[in-house]
């Protein structure tokens, strides 16, 4: 009896497991078809014109910096859909958005440029950090595929590869207009800096260095903190033993807040400047920060493009971050056309030809933007203060 | 000078801050060798709530803080009895219950980023507690002025405790012998509950503090664990004065350390000085002046002094 029921428990389990094997066949060539309907993204219709292309968004979605990874996405989101509503590329190809999280840490955003590419093929990706960005270089040339950032503003992106165009403009070119302003407009002859220690800090640095020193103030002190730092009290105790007119910060996120707050925790009153990157909402609405000078990027979208925008996504377009997304993928749909009409190949090195030839593109900014010959958008840079909690411009770009 | 000073006082504060971690991180791994790394995730719990029911309802913050308190308190009791209690019943002990605490502090933070978001979370006092206070040429805030003497308070209160409260006596035995603890009709579960209250109950006036001041993030707290470990080893395992002073002469030295070098290697240097004095002293700062009834186990031939020697390898060499 025993026997006999071990034999039809082994039957039926071996039973289980060859259906269990057939599914999981089954399920295999499902996902291997879908998998090859996909990667067909720019199939091709009648007239020789794909019906749709994809576009990879590799952008923050979780971590630390996912609070700037949603006016990424939407702006890229918002691009997308008012072209494909317009009937596509060309009245024709589609823009079909692959979204992944990158975290905006070199190995995710690798790993899912990987993902994207093995199902999509895409030739235009677009991301955000430096670092990530950098790293994703030999790739992109490798694969053909065009690499546009709109949001990180390290020196080192300048001329890193003739696939990479950046719709942002860096923090030297940021530092060229503030530091001479500080030295001659507002009098400040000497200079302290506070850095991040990471690329971005360290070329703020930099260029704050060369461009102070060039304009006639001295830089007399200068100390780092670590990224996410919460106490950076002793750094700037030593700076402040400096005795300088001005403190600069090559920080970002809520680090630039915190370095804001604890300044005047220690009593100090040094007037603040600073790029693009420190002037936050929050934190030029803070009253520690009255003062500060700052290089803004303007983003005063039409109405038109504001109210499409509520309407999408429940809210103003409240950072710069949704412009230069939303410009990135229409710099790219509007290379597509250029590089397939002129006969250029619709790949990556294809649409990077048709950006370098075409130069200057219109932005949801208002204005054109130029990139110049390292990929570089060229934007008017304006000096702001931060006077009762508004960022007023006391100088156009 | 004002430069010297300055950065003194900013390392009281720093070091006030590690003091309060190590507090209790010292009084649990003395009394129960539990690598408690969740005691992070305690903090973070008081932190985190305080913010959300401060920010995100109504309450008034005192109130929220309360209720952040108490939670964490809660949290650290019942990672004990849930989770250590029982699974050392089971013979999971040591690395393994290091790393189920692990697990512990990875789901709770993850848990609270799930919810509130991964960046920096800060609750608005009004500025009043912010101000700077002036003392001559240097300052602090009055924030960081009661963090030095909640501190103070706390070390003053548990050597009370130690030493003259009836738990203390019965903490210092559980430290030394748990059998006999045992033998003699006391509940080691019931002496070890109680610590893990007491030392959830300072982690969370860390939380506390940090949400108020510096804001909480994923990893603060973490950090903070890491300095308060150092510190209960450079203090002499067992030894709550020990970890106490280690904890402000880490944060001095993290401060004070940037007249001379540049603030991105004052870690390197805390860790190269760890690295010096552990080896110079073995036995951390405690046998260099030993106040009897304020180390939770007697230096020799105990739980502890194993345990010591189990780390140090050198040592058994001496004894050998």
């Amino acid at each position: 009896m025993s026997e006999s029921v071990g034999w039809t428990h082994r039957r039926s389990r071996r039973w289980r497991a060859a259906l269990i094997g057939l599914l999981a066949l089954l399920l295999a060539a499902t996902v291997a078809a879908c998998g090859s309907s996909s990667s067909g993204s720019s199939g091709k219709g009648g007239s020789g014109q794909p019906d749709k292309v994809t576009f990879a968004a590799l952008l923050p979605l979780t971590g630390p910096n996912a609070g700037y990874g949603k006016f990424e996405v939407n702006g890229v989101k918002m691009a997308a859909d008012e072209i494909n509503a317009a009937g596509g590329i060309g009245g024709k190809t589609k823009i079909e958005l692959a979204i992944e999280d990158s975290q905006a840490s070199p190995e995710q955003t690798v790993t899912a440029f990987n993902r994207a590419y093995s199902e999509h093929k895409m030739p235009v990706a677009i991301s955000v950090g430096s670092s990530s960005i950098l790293a994703l270089v030999p790739l992109s040339k490798q694969r053909d595929v065009l690499l546009l950032n709109g949001g990180s503003q390290g020196d080192e992106l300048a001329g890193a590869s003739d696939m990479l165009f950046s719709t942002i403009h860096l923090i030297r070119n940021e530092v060229a207009v503030l530091a001479p302003y500080l030295v001659k407009n507002v009098g400040l002859k000497r200079g302290a800096v506070l850095y991040i220690d990471d690329d971005l800090g360290r070329a703020g640095l930099k260029d704050f260095k060369q461009d102070f020193t060039a304009a006639g103030g001295q830089v007399v002190a200068t100390a780092s903190h670590e990224p996410g730092a919460t106490d950076m009290r002793s750094q700037l105790a030593r700076l402040r033993n400096a005795n300088p007119d001005v403190l600069f910060l090559a920080s970002y996120g809520d680090d630039a807040h915190v370095a804001v707050n604890q300044t005047r925790q220690l009593g100090w009153d040094v007037r603040l400047a600073g790029p693009s990157l420190v002037a936050l909402p929050d934190i030029i609405a803070d009253k520690d920060a009255e003062g500060l000078i700052h290089t803004p990027i303007v983003f005063r979208p039409q109405k038109q493009f504001a109210d499409e925008y509520q309407q999408k996504f429940n809210e103003a377009p409240g950072h710069p971050y949704v412009g230069t997304y939303y410009d990135a993928v229409k710099v790219a749909a509007q290379a597509y056309q250029y590089a397939q009409e002129h006969g250029y190949g619709t790949d990556g090195k294809g649409i990077a030809k048709a950006i370098s030839e075409i130069k200057t593109f219109p932005t949801s900014f208002g204005g054109d933007i130029t990139f110049d010959d390292q990929g570089v958008a060229k934007r008017p840079i304006a000096i702001a203060i931060d006077k009762g909690g508004k960022s007023v411009v006391v100088k156009r770009g | 000078m004002t430069l010297f000073w300055q950065l003194v006082i900013n390392g009281i504060v720093a070091g006030a801050l590690y003091a309060l971690v190590a507090l209790g991180f010292a009084l649990i791994f003395g009394c129960t060798r539990h690598f408690h790394i969740a005691h992070a995730a305690v903090m973070a719990t008081a932190a985190y709530l305080t913010f959300a029911l401060s920010e995100r309802t109504e309450l008034p913050l005192a109130v929220a803080a309360v209720i952040g308190l108490a939670a964490a308190t809660l949290l650290g009791v019942v990672v004990l009895r849930l989770i250590y209690l029982p699974l050392e019943r089971r013979g999971g002990q040591g690395f393994v219950l290091f790393l189920v605490s692990l697990g512990v502090l990875i789901l709770v933070e993850n848990g609270f980023t799930l919810w509130l978001g991964a960046g920096t979370l800060r609750v608005d006092l009004g500025g009043a507690l912010k101000r700077p206070v002036d003392l001559g040429s240097v300052s602090l805030t009055t924030m960081q002025l009661i963090l030095v003497a909640v501190a103070a308070a706390a070390f003053a209160g548990l050597r009370l405790l130690l030493r003259r409260t009836g738990l203390g006596t019965d903490i210092r035995a559980l430290a030394a012998n748990a059998e006999l603890v045992r033998i003699l009709g006391r509940s080691p579960e019931r002496i070890t509950t109680a610590v893990y209250a007491l030392a959830s109950v300072i982690a969370g006036l860390v939380g506390v503090y940090q949400v108020a001041d510096t804001g909480i993030a994923p990893g603060v707290s973490t950090n903070l664990i890491i300095f308060a470990f150092v510190a209960v080893i450079l203090g002499g395992i067992g030894s709550v004065g020990g970890a106490f002073a280690a904890a402000m002469l880490l944060g001095l030295l993290q401060n004070v350390s940037q007249l001379v070098i540049p603030s991105e290697w004052s870690i390197s240097v805390v860790f190269l000085c760890f690295l010096v004095l552990i080896t110079l002293l073995p036995s951390g700062l405690a046998p260099l002046r030993q106040r009897r009834g304020f180390r939770l186990a007697a230096p020799a031939g105990d739980r502890t002094a194993a345990t010591s020697e189990s780390l140090r390898p050198a040592r058994v060499g001496e004894d050998g």
